[in-house]
């Protein structure tokens, strides 16, 4: 008895409790519903309905010809769309800190825009821009050269589109790591008699490695979990990869969530076995390159390759931002969309139908910015008080509660969606059809990214900041407040805007989940779309689009936060 | 003759003139001091040698090599100055083992396998390393990182090594102790030293010269104890040592010393110095070292340069003693390593010796 004693005291603590009482939260919202999706896997009949367990659809999908393939497509378009993520964003990066192209600072705020925008929107706007038969570049070209070269449709297109709005992931990791690398190092490669090639290649670039490879990874298993992407561009050209295939299996005929199950489970071990991969290179090669005296990295100057640079930079903003969103935003005033649209198509009634007349509309609003709002407020707290018990308490058990919460990064968000089916479809908890399983589903797959914001922000904070409150007489709560807070809130804003702006264009997760009465923004667009009403589905895009915009200036106009600042 | 020579250095970022006309000649294998606050510009000067910065006016040579010349647009690379530098932050790759570190320099130069082994052998056990030769930067401490950045400045034995700061990052003992390390193998492979400090001691210790820098200007050159004992101006006495300063003027000068009149608020006395040369009329800054300022509990025989103080502070500091006495609302900075047995507030006299007294032109 008296050797367990301290351990229960351990226990008793009250952050201990908070450690148990958050796992528990986490086991429920994530590993229970993973575990009823798995035993899916080796049954024959849908949730809720028992049957002996069998591999039977493990050997079904394993003998087919169509998993293969599409496993193939996978593959084929996240490697495709990661070597051209990964090569735009590590060039633009490279032009915009270590060169003397002009307008670089004030370009690099246009640059990250994309990161802000919807890839869903940016496929569906690029559908209006290089569709071989209703693609507005295609028109140009046929009126220049009486050729439509481009299909957006297809594997090139879902490549095309996830380069471009990948790109900021590797442009953000790699601009940070050059901008913080102790240009001393190459200094020192200089004066030991290297040439600025060597250097280069000697010393640059291996110090970069851990962030060009970080940004690939996190690229390639976002790719592959993209849902809204290919089935934009291949889903009715029945051109599966492993996602849209899912899809077909829970929301197609004949229905069969067994084998959609077994299908996830191959993603689930895919995108699991990426991030553990990620965490074990970055353990062992990331590289403390910040150092005492800053000088300004050496500038390369580029002569008349600089206006060639900065028409490179000019041209991805073009391409990501301009062209696609310009084209969306003009297509809802349109009745038809042609590769030559006529300015006696354009018209109102778009706008009418979709404020006025479709019902979905406002329930769609109402659902978006409470799940995205609300849910990012909550997904905060929540983040705030694991960030805390894991920096600053020792209660038992904090790493392993820090494992936990991370876990959901490896969880693609359709996955989780199959999971959270399997689970409560038919659980008396009346919680399916409601909104509140988007709400539940949203918070715990994406706590981890505003938990890595807050608890890099308090680790950055001194611990005697908070003591010298305490020895100066200031209850727990009251430090809290009066230092701990304030000192968060750069982490704790930029944490909730960037739930907010991923909430807001969800569609993964939504795709499953969502029924009548909770539809969100982007099932309402990806319902319009397979009606084949474009049109109308880019007011709500553009609709979207507005109160994202709406929505983060004030917030950083309220917080005084640079939106800048939300993605180091 | 491998001498360095750097001639009228101008240096301006924007509006700012960094380096201001700087002169300076480095005689082959000797170690000097660029020495000054930050802010004063030796480090920009030291960058525009290494060629990471490019100056705006002036010439620099090593050796009877132009490396760089502003007028004749000569600038050489960094790379091809053949020097060896040693940075604040040690710069030590942290993608490279230790060996792989020490012998970049000779890779680049397409040295043969043999011989790399055999010169950063030579080079970390030169620098007390040797064990540490697979280790990752990561792996080793502060002290072996700027051990390892300094065997790989003088692998490749450079023509010129420039050091910028390379203690500061360290612990006090380990500074002291690597003073004279750096002072040994500077001797033991006789290389052209140019280094740059804040730290004055480092600099006293180091040196064969020492240039005071201020305002991008050398303004005055020296071996360390010329610097110390005859300093040129206030700014030059004040940063080295410690110093107490009395405004005053020139009274009477004859070839055995002279008088110089003290004119501060409260006190006006006359103080006697062995210095001589001084116009009379001259307005001067009698100066004092804190050490040479001797306190007597009684009145002393000797009554030339004598004056009645207050003990206002004082401070035991292991080894001396360091105290504040107060003249006439003058207050003074005195150190003296005997035991001093008065008690603060008492009253106490001191006594300047005239050869302790420097003069010191106000500009």
């Amino acid at each position: 008895m008296n050797r367990i004693m301290p351990y229960l005291r351990l226990l008793m603590r009250r952050d201990s409790i908070l450690v148990i009482v958050i796992t528990a939260m986490i086991g429920i919202t994530v590993i229970y519903p993973l575990s009823i999706m798995v035993l899916g896997t080796f049954k024959s009949t849908p949730p809720g309905v028992p049957s002996a367990l069998t591999l039977n659809n493990y050997v079904t999908m394993f003998s087919s010809d169509w998993f293969w393939i599409e496993l193939g497509h996978t593959i084929w378009i996240s490697v495709g769309g990661t070597i051209l993520g990964v090569f735009l964003g590590v060039s633009m990066a490279w032009i915009v800190t270590r060169t003397d192209t002009p307008w670089v600072g004030k370009l690099e705020i246009p640059l990250i825009v994309p990161f802000f925008l919807s890839p869903f929107i940016g496929a569906l706007a690029w559908t209006g821009l290089a569709s071989a038969d209703y693609g507005l570049i295609n028109g140009w070209f046929q009126a220049l050269f009486g050729v439509r070269p481009f299909e957006i449709f297809g594997p090139w297109g879902i490549i095309w589109v996830m380069g471009l709005y990948y790109s900021p992931y590797a442009f953000l990791i790699v601009s940070g790591t050059l901008r913080n690398m102790d240009p001393t190092l190459e200094e020192a490669a200089l004066s030991a008699g290297a040439n600025k090639l060597q250097t280069m290649l000697r010393v640059t670039l291996p110090l970069m490695a851990p962030g060009i490879l970080a940004s690939a990874i996190l690229i390639f298993v976002a790719a592959a979990e993209q849902f809204g992407i290919p089935s934009v561009l291949a889903l009715n050209q029945r051109w599966y990869v492993l996602t849209t295939r899912i899809f077909y299996f829970l929301r197609g005929y004949p229905q069969d969530y067994s084998m959609g199950a077994t299908v996830a489970m191959v993603m689930l071990v895919f995108t699991g076995g990426m991030v553990f991969m990620r965490n074990r290179v970055m353990r062992h090669r990331e590289f403390v390159t910040v150092g005492g005296k800053s000088f300004r990295p050496h500038v390369i100057p580029l002569g008349k390759w600089r206006y060639f640079a900065l028409s490179y930079l000019l041209a991805y903003i073009m391409l990501s931002v301009i062209l696609p969103f310009g084209t969306f935003i003009a297509i809802s005033f349109f009745k038809f969309w042609s590769i030559h649209p006529k300015m006696k198509y354009l018209t109102l009634d778009n706008w009418r139908y979709i404020l006025f007349e479709y019902p979905t509309t406002w329930v769609a609003v109402k659902n978006s910015l409470l799940l995205s709002i609300g849910g990012a407020a909550i997904a905060v707290l929540i983040s705030a008080v694991i960030a805390w018990v894991v920096v600053r308490s020792k209660a038992f058990g904090k790493d392993a509660l820090d494992t936990i919460a991370t876990l959901p990064v490896a969880v693609p968000g359709l996955i989780l969606g199959v999971a959270y089916l399997w689970a409560w479809i038919r659980s008396p908890i009346p919680i399916y059809g409601t909104i509140w399983i988007l709400m539940i589903a949203y918070v715990s797959r994406f706590i981890p990214y505003s938990l890595r914001s807050i608890e890099s922000t308090l680790r950055q904070i001194d611990k005697s900041l908070e003591e010298s409150a305490n020895i100066s007489g200031a209850s727990w709560l009251r430090t809290f407040w009066s230092v701990s807070l304030p000192l968060l809130k750069p982490g704790l804003v930029a944490g909730f805007i960037l739930l907010f702006v991923t909430f807001i264009r969800e569609l993964s997760c939504s795709i499953l989940l969502y029924s009548s009465g909770s539809e969100v923004f982007s099932v309402t667009m990806f319902d319009l779309w397979r009606d084949g009403m474009f049109p109308k589905l880019a007011v709500i895009g553009t609709l979207q689009l507005f109160i994202t915009v709406a929505v983060l200036m004030l917030f950083s106009w309220l917080f005084k936060i640079r939106i800048t600042e939300v993605v180091k | 003759m491998r001498d360095v020579r750097i001639e009228k250095l101008v240096k301006r970022f924007g509006n700012v003139t960094a380096v201001a006309g700087v002169d300076i000649t480095i005689p082959e294998g000797k170690i000097v001091t660029l020495l000054g606050p930050s802010g004063c510009g030796k480090t920009t000067t030291l960058r525009c040698l290494a060629g990471f910065e490019s100056a705006d006016e002036g010439k620099i040579w090593i050796g009877d090599q132009l490396v760089f010349d502003s007028k004749q647009k000569i600038n050489l690379a960094p790379q091809k100055r053949d020097m060896g530098m040693v940075f604040q932050s040690y710069a030590v790759w942290p993608h490279m083992s230790v060996f792989e570190n020490i012998a970049f320099p000779l890779r680049i130069r397409k040295t043969s396998r043999r011989k790399v082994d055999e010169l950063v052998a030579r080079a970390m056990r030169m620098v007390g390393i040797e064990e540490l030769k697979d280790r990752l930067p990561s792996e080793i401490s502060g002290g072996q990182q700027q051990r390892v950045a300094f065997a790989r400045a003088i692998v490749y034995d450079p023509a010129v090594l420039l050091l910028d700061e390379p203690l500061s990052n360290l612990d006090a003992k380990l500074r002291e102790r690597m003073r004279f390390e750096i002072l040994e193998l500077q001797r033991k492979i006789g290389i052209t030293t140019v280094y740059v400090t804040h730290d004055q001691e480092e600099a006293m210790v180091l040196s064969d010269e020492v240039l005071v820098m201020d305002c991008g200007k050398v303004i005055q050159r020296g071996d360390p104890e010329e610097i110390y004992f005859d300093p040129h101006n206030e700014f030059v006495a004040d940063f080295i040592g410690k110093i107490n300063f009395l405004r005053g003027a020139v009274l009477n000068c004859q070839d055995c010393g002279s008088i110089v009149s003290i004119r501060e608020e409260g006190f006006q006395s006359e103080i006697h110095t062995t210095r001589t040369d001084y116009a009379e009329g001259k307005k001067v800054l009698a100066s004092v070292r804190p050490e040479n300022i001797i306190i007597y509990p009684d009145k002393p025989q000797e009554e030339v340069n004598t004056w009645p103080a207050r003990l206002v502070r004082k401070n035991f500091l292991g080894g001396l003693f360091d105290m504040v006495v107060e003249v006439k609302g003058k207050e003074l900075r005195c150190r003296t390593p005997f035991k001093v047995e008065a008690k603060i507030g008492s009253d106490v006299y001191i006594q300047i010796q005239p050869k302790d007294v420097l003069l010191i032109d106000i500009n």
